[in-house]
């Protein structure tokens, strides 16, 4: 490669890649997520992470930064007490992939100037760069691994280029290890060195040498035959310790590549022919290249952003955001999402997600959905059916928060919920406890007599006797219920208890419920089913009704909506 | 008693049930005037204790053709004249592995012979249509079946004969009857419920009392052949299927599983029994139910039951037989001529299906007998809609209350009885000179008939009527005492899985804590620690 | 004192109704290391009232003054009665210790006496008691004396009528009287159930309203009685302050369930046995048992993870068919968890009376476990089904607390002697904690 091309490749690259981290960090202060938002400016937003930059480094803040950044950046604590094989995982690859970065790539630049022996085809260096590659290797193994052991149900959101993203990083350790292996093996590299160190490329002088780098570096002669003297090896190793074994170690610390040159070794002859190192040489630069270019852009861009969460949380401690603060934090946490898929995992309506068969439930599908609606795409045709199904997802959470506690990045998810419903409200998708209590349950009723939807989800607790059969009405349920209580001196009282909801699902008069306030308005906090003496699900059937009631009730309001 | 008060009617008419109520508002219409006295409610003997199944006629095609018609006529009056008292629900017939496979074969072509629409139902369909049929289930037909709300209908038959004219006396036992000849003059009545008599003298007496037309009969001197079936029926928690389901057999036990609007009422059971006292579903009964009818609706296994019934068939015509079911169900009509009297009649036997026929049968021979030319009507009118009978339909109370906006108490929470509705049959119940009791609201609406079986509803009504005023003293408590020995001739023989829990909480309640129990040991003198009982520690 | 899972505790009470709470509450008293599975509802359907023994025999209806009296006559009489098998010291020694655990949890009782106290019901009644909530015990008094006295209630109580108990009382108490008043700021609302005005005059404002609403109508009355629901968690700063604000006595009447009494009871128990170090699984039901020589394993369901609970002893208060602790299918009765023998009438025709309200009670009232004299179920073969199992409460044999009104007493005194008696197996003829 001309070294013009190098460069220009280096450069350009490099620029892609700073001007898509700029746009990208810059959309922390532009993006709007949630109703408060709109009320702040970017020069706010600036200001604010400025200030409190700036306030936090020269304070005792800074302590809590620092421990942030050595506790969960480089431990990645909070993940370490939640998978540890995921843990492990993430670990292997950010080790091996800043190793590789630091003695490989900025070689040059770094391990040249640190330590003036600095050869790549010296040990440690050659041992760490293959133990490095395998790190990254067996890291994206254990990540890929984890994610297959936590199936929701739905596939996971993926974009192409992050797919790419990941076939580029596999390319980049693929072709690394096979250019490694390939110049162990190649006679030809052998006589290109001989030629400048040595002075020849006559094979009956090098004859001693060749036998010693045949026998113990690894290279395919393909006219060495098998009975080489020892005296021979003595001679050329000799002749090695004078003009190679400053620069040269044996190959075999680079277990992997050693062992691919010997597996390569019958071809090596057809390779050199082929220019093989010349092209793998090639790839492997434009891999890296590519991938430096495309990486703001993809989802592992989450590398960058991470930390900086991770920090900003370490700073911020219990401190309350401004709403300045807060904006700017949601958007920074679209982009530090890992989708790992660890908060769908601990959905409380996960289990409904897949009964309603809409993935649009589940934290990990809102986060995109959210940040497609902040960045004006999820409406761009107006509401469709894919609007309407985000807009389920977002009313049948229920907020009990366990995906924010377990986010391993502490992103706080239950803000962000709450700030894509404000907006998704103020889009014309309010939450369906408003437009259904625009009516009441019985007009409700009476408008779905005469209309089936045979799409909606089916209610397999709410339609089944069992889930009734063991309730003695002791009330217990509209007891503890503090919907119910609340509402004791409200205008608007809810108008079935819960008792209520349950005897008309008993006596097969699902429809009279779908509409009422209760269900609507139902904490789903789990009193009622805790307390139950006799083991009725009452929240379960609450939930259950919801997400039916959103299919069919909106069928009547929204003719060709959501079912 | 020294001065029984004395009252003139054209026709008195002994027994307020299905036959009775059909039969004053048969008269009724024809212009004539009549009481009827019943000696404890409405529909208060078979009447209230049968299936609720408005017959298509199927199960009588093989064995009887001539019923299979009369119920298929009746049933169609009875569709187009009192829609409200009925639900179109359809009827399946059912064969399981094991039934008779020549009955099977037969059914359609018999069905067809008395003109009763059938078709055959591919069996995987129908137990998509009908998920609780048995996997073992092998041939299934369709036929015309409903369910009919017999309270409803003899409520508002009687309530628009009263609108005629016609008087009602409940709680009032016919106890003599006075003779003059071959007539009979007056006849004695007394009030259950105040002690006293009153002789009410008619030109003509029907006596429709159902299985207690024997007794009445032999109280004016006559007599009449008469058996009694026993028939044992179980209402299920919840409602396991939406159609009549029938077994497709020669009748027989708990061959028949009826939608009752919230619930399934399966049953019955014939049993021969001699005496019309301590009649109540027995333990066995209900097993053999359960056992029986899980053959056709396996679930019912693990159905909770909430409650079983128990009424008495009166049989005509037979002696000796030992199961009532292949005595005549047909009704019977005598005219007493042969006892010698010449103003007494008696209408017994028969089916819920056939009560209008029936009326019109006896109907015609009292007309005919006071020279009343007017022609029958029942055949040609609509039953009109009373509102303070509606409460018996279930699934009526919610839906209303929730139609008018949830704006008042509910009494019972199982079948969502508001207070507005007991008071709309309070008030009923008054207007007509009645001293209403629990007892009877519960007959009218569906208080006490959901799963808590009163244990709840019970206390909240009376706290209601005596916040009202209508209850004073101590009859309040005393009506609860009532209305619990009355359901509770129906809860034993089913107390097992959850109604057993339920139960046990009706008891922790009323007797753990109220202590209803020992009501009538002086409640309210205290025990002092004198009044200690004689074991010294 | 706090456990991990793989720790061995002393005992798990399975289940946590009363007999269930009062046994961990004793046991962690005594030192024990203790966890409890099962969630309190039964104890919602509690009334508030202590119950000891009042009637004995059932038969005869025969109405008792002194509950312990009642119990000397019970031992001769029916010495297989669960009560009978605990001597009058233990009875009140646990009762004692029951009702201060209680107090010092926020939920006072009244000194207990030799003597039952009448207790007015909700529908008008007149219940003999023991234990009575202090909040009640002006109404004991008033029953005595029946002075001029005012009954309140709300709208929208359904269960609740002052003018029904006035009424039912009648010429016993010609100086009753009753109101019926709007509960401030409820008239929107049609139904009303008493957990939520309780709460309610918890805020100090709503309290003062409703004290207001009452002044006006005192008369002559030397006392007032409410249906129970002033306060939840402060009853007694509710109750202190309706006193001081009517400046006269108030009682609380009890009602039907769920009753706000029961919901107090329930507060105060889980806070009394929480304080205590009791680990609690109150969402976990007992999905098996496994017993070895030394412990017994018990798998939790609806726990995350599916717990195992391993415990030197097992305490069984899982209650009659309203906890679930006995099962019943059309032919038998059966113990719902470990499967033990349950004495029971032949044939379910036997289990009730035709009569509802038949003296005698129901015969399956008296079914449940057979012990032995150290609260041990036995197995088919009549031995302890397992040295280190007990059983305490309402699912023991020969008894019929709900006509006996001996619940409470056999839920308290029964767990005091079996966890006197786990506390001698595991530790020696002393307490843990080396008390005598």
């Amino acid at each position: 490669m001309t070294p013009a091309l190098f460069r220009i490749a280096l450069y350009g690259s490099l620029a892609i890649c700073l001007l898509g981290l700029l746009w990208r960090v810059s959309t922390w202060f532009h993006l709007r997520v949630g109703p408060d938002a709109c009320n702040v400016t970017v020069f706010q937003r600036l200001i604010t992470a400025v200030r409190g930059a700036v306030s936090v480094t020269f304070s005792r803040g800074l302590v809590h930064v620092l421990r942030a950044f050595f506790v969960d950046v480089v431990f990645q604590n909070r993940l370490f007490a939640r998978e540890k094989l995921r843990w492990l995982g993430h670990q292997l690859i950010l080790t091996g992939f800043t190793g590789l970065v630091l003695v490989h790539a900025l070689a040059s630049v770094l391990a040249g100037k640190l330590s003036p022996g600095y050869q790549p085809t010296l040990d440690p260096y050659m041992f760490l760069r293959n133990l490095a590659g395998v790190m990254v290797f067996v890291g994206i193994a254990m990540v890929f691994a984890g994610r297959r052991r936590q199936q929701t149900g739905f596939p996971q959101s993926r974009r192409p280029i992050d797919a790419i993203f990941v076939a580029l990083l596999g390319t980049i350790l693929v072709s690394g290890f096979l250019l490694e292996a390939h110049k162990i093996a190649s006679p030809r590299a052998f006589y290109r060195m001989t030629d400048q160190f040595i002075g020849t490329t006559d094979p009956e002088e090098l004859k001693p040498l060749r036998a010693l780098w045949a026998s113990e570096f690894g290279v395919a002669f393909d006219d060495m035959g098998d009975g080489i003297e020892p005296a021979v090896i003595a001679e050329g190793r000799e002749l090695h310790g004078d003009a190679c074994a400053s620069c040269h170690a044996k190959p075999t610390s680079a277990f992997i590549s050693y062992t691919a040159a010997k597996v390569l070794a019958p071809l090596s002859g057809a390779l050199d022919e082929a220019r093989a190192d010349t092209w793998l040489l090639y790839l492997h630069l434009f891999a890296c290249f590519i991938g430096l270019a495309l990486l703001p852009f993809s989802r592992f861009f989450h590398a960058v952003a991470d930390p900086v969460s991770l920090l900003v949380n370490g700073a911020a401690r219990e401190r309350e955001f401004s709403s300045a603060g807060r904006a700017s934090r949601r958007a920074l946490a679209l982009d530090a999402c890992v989708h790992c898929g660890l908060c769908d995992s601990s959905c409380s309506v996960g289990p409904l997600a897949r009964h309603l068969g809409n993935p649009a439930l589940l934290p990990s599908h809102k986060i995109v959905a959210t940040g497609a609606h902040a960045r004006r795409r999820l409406l761009s045709h107006g509401i469709g059916p894919d609007a309407l199904l985000v807009s389920e997802g977002a009313f049948q959470c229920t907020d009990c928060g366990r995906c924010t506690t377990r986010c391993p990045v502490g992103l706080d998810l239950a803000d962000l919920w709450e700030a894509g419903r404000g907006d998704l409200a103020i889009a014309g998708l309010p939450a369906p406890s408003q437009w259904v209590q625009a009516r009441s349950a019985f007009a409700w009723a009476e408008s779905l007599d005469s209309r089936s939807t045979p799409d909606a989800p089916s209610a397999p607790l709410a339609s089944d006797r069992r889930t009734f059969s063991h309730c003695v009405q002791c009330q217990t349920c509209t007891n503890v219920c503090p919907v119910v209580a609340h509402s004791i001196d409200t205008e608007h009282g809810v108008d079935l208890t819960p008792q209520k909801v349950m005897n008309l699902l008993r006596l097969g008069m699902l429809d009279l419920t779908l509409g009422s306030r209760m269900v609507w308005d139902c904490a789903t906090c789990y009193q009622c089913q805790e307390n139950c003496p006799e083991g009725v699900r009452v929240t379960d059937v609450m939930c259950e009704l919801r997400g039916l009631a959103y299919h069919r009730l909106g069928s009547v309001r929204n003719p060709g909506g959501p079912s | 008693m020294a001065n029984p008060s004395r009252i003139e009617t054209q026709v008195l008419i002994i027994g307020g049930g299905v036959t009775g109520t059909a039969l004053v508002r048969d008269l009724a219409l024809r212009g004539v005037d009549c009481i009827l006295v019943e000696k404890d409610d409405i529909n208060a003997g078979a009447s209230g204790r049968n299936h609720g199944l408005l017959h298509s006629g199927a199960r009588y095609v093989a064995g009887d053709q001539e019923a299979a018609v009369e119920c298929r006529v009746e049933g169609e009056i009875l569709k187009r004249l009192a829609s409200q008292t009925i639900q179109d629900t359809g009827g399946f017939f059912v064969a399981v592995e094991g039934d008779d496979e020549r009955y099977i074969a037969d059914f359609p072509s018999h069905c067809k012979r008395s003109g009763i629409l059938v078709h055959r139902v591919d069996v995987a369909a129908a137990r998509e249509l009908e998920p609780a049929l048995s996997p073992h289930t092998i041939a299934v037909f369709e036929v015309p079946d409903a369910s009919i709300d017999p309270f409803r209908l003899s409520l508002e038959s009687m309530a628009q004969a009263r609108t005629l004219g016609a008087r009602l006396m409940r709680r009032s036992r016919v106890i003599g009857f006075q003779r003059e000849g071959r007539r009979i003059r007056a006849v004695q009545v007394r009030s259950m419920q105040l002690g006293e008599d009153v002789w009410i003298e008619a030109a003509q007496v029907v006596n429709a009392a159902g299985a207690w037309a024997r007794e009445v009969a032999l109280l004016a001197g006559a007599s009449i052949n008469m058996t009694y079936s026993k028939g044992t029926l179980l209402v299920t928690h919840g409602r396991l299927a939406q159609r009549v389901v029938n077994r497709l057999r020669p009748p027989g036990n708990a061959d028949i599983m009826m939608p009752g609007g919230t619930v399934s009422i399966v049953g019955t059971t014939s049993t021969r029994v001699d005496s019309l006292d301590n009649i109540y579903p027995t333990t066995a009964e209900a097993d053999l139910i359960v056992d029986e009818a899980s053959r056709m609706l396996p679930a019912l296994q693990t159905m909770r039951f909430i409650r079983a019934y128990s009424g008495v068939r009166p049989l005509v015509g037979s002696t000796g037989v030992a199961d009532g079911r292949t005595a005549s169900r047909g009704f019977a009509l005598f005219d007493h001529d042969v006892d010698g009297i010449d103003n007494l009649a008696t209408i017994t036997g028969g089916k819920l299906t056939t009560c209008r026929l029936m009326a019109e049968r006896a109907a015609d021979l009292v007309c005919r007998r006071l020279g009343v030319a007017a022609p029958c009507l029942t055949a040609i009118t609509q039953l009109p809609v009373a509102p303070e009978c509606k409460w018996t339909e279930p699934g009526h109370a919610p839906r209303e209350w929730m139609r008018t906006g949830q704006a008042e108490t509910l009494l019972c929470e199982c079948e969502m009885v508001s207070a507005s509705a007991v008071d709309t049959i309070y008030a009923a119940l008054v207007a007509a000179g009645d001293t209403p009791t629990l007892t009877d609201i519960g007959m009218r609406s569906r208080v006490g008939k959901g799963a808590c079986q009163g244990a709840f509803c019970a206390v909240r009504a009376v706290a209601h009527l005596y916040q009202r005023g209508d209850f004073q003293a101590q009859r309040g408590l005393d009506e609860i005492i009532d209305f619990f020995a009355e359901r509770w001739k129906g809860q034993h023989s089913v107390l097992w899985g959850e109604q057993l829990a339920q139960a046990e909480l009706m008891e922790a309640l009323h007797c753990g804590l109220f202590g209803e129990e020992l009501r009538g040991d002086d409640m309210h003198g205290l025990c002092p620690p004198a009044l200690n009982g004689k074991v010294s520690p | 004192m706090t456990h991990t899972r793989q720790d061995t505790f002393d005992v798990a009470v399975i289940g946590a109704g009363m007999a269930g709470m009062a046994a961990a509450l004793f046991a962690a008293e005594r030192g024990l290391s203790c966890i409890q599975i099962g969630n309190g509802g039964g104890i919602l359907f509690a009334s508030g009232l202590l119950d000891l023994m009042s009637i004995h025999p059932l038969a005869e209806r025969r109405k008792w003054g002194f509950p312990f009296d009642a119990l000397a006559a019970l031992a001769l009489e029916q010495p297989q009665h669960p009560l009978a098998r605990i001597d009058a010291t233990s009875v009140r020694t646990a009762f004692n210790a029951f009702v201060a655990a209680l107090g010092k949890a926020g939920l006072p009782y009244a000194p207990l006496g030799k003597a039952n106290s009448d207790v007015l019901t909700s529908i008008g009644t007149i219940k003999p008691t023991y234990g009575v909530p202090r909040s009640m015990i002006a109404g004991v008094k008033a029953l005595a004396q029946r002075p001029p006295c005012l009954f309140v209630d709300f709208h929208g109580l359904r269960e609740f009528s002052a003018r029904q108990i006035v009424s039912t009382l009648g010429d016993s108490w010609p100086a009753a009287r009753f109101q019926r008043l709007q509960f401030p700021g409820t008239e929107a609302v049609p139904e009303l159930y008493a957990a939520h005005l309780a709460r309610a005059l918890e805020n100090v404002e709503t309290r003062a309203r409703t004290i207001d609403l009452v002044k006006p109508l005192l008369g002559d009355a030397q006392a007032i009685g409410f249906p129970a629901l002033l306060g939840l968690e402060h009853s007694v700063e509710v109750h202190a302050a309706f006193e001081a604000g009517l400046g006269l006595p108030v009682f609380e009447i009890p009602t039907m369930p769920t009753s706000v009494p029961g919901l107090r009871l329930l507060m105060a128990l889980e806070a009394a046995v929480a304080t205590r170090g009791v680990s609690r699984r109150h969402h976990s039901t007992v999905d098996s048992i496994v017993f070895d020589d030394e412990t017994a394993t018990i798998g939790l369901i609806d726990s995350p993870g599916g717990e195992r609970v391993v415990a030197r002893t097992v305490v069984l208060a899982t209650g009659r068919f309203m906890g679930r602790g006995l099962v019943a299918d059309r032919g038998h009765v059966s113990e719902s968890i470990i499967g033990l023998p349950v004495h029971q009438p032949t044939s379910r025709n036997e289990w009730h009376q035709r009569d509802f309200l038949d003296p005698t009670g129901h015969a399956i009232n008296r079914a449940g476990l057979l012990i032995d004299d150290s609260w041990r179920p036995l197995d088919a073969a009549g031995n302890p089904a397992w040295p280190h199992l007990f059983a305490v409460g309402s699912i023991l044999a020969h008894q019929d607390w709900m006509r006996s009104k001996c619940g409470s007493g056999l839920a308290i005194a029964t767990a005091w002697a079996a966890v006197r008696q786990i506390t001698r197996q595991l530790y020696g003829d002393c307490d843990k904690a080396g008390e005598p």
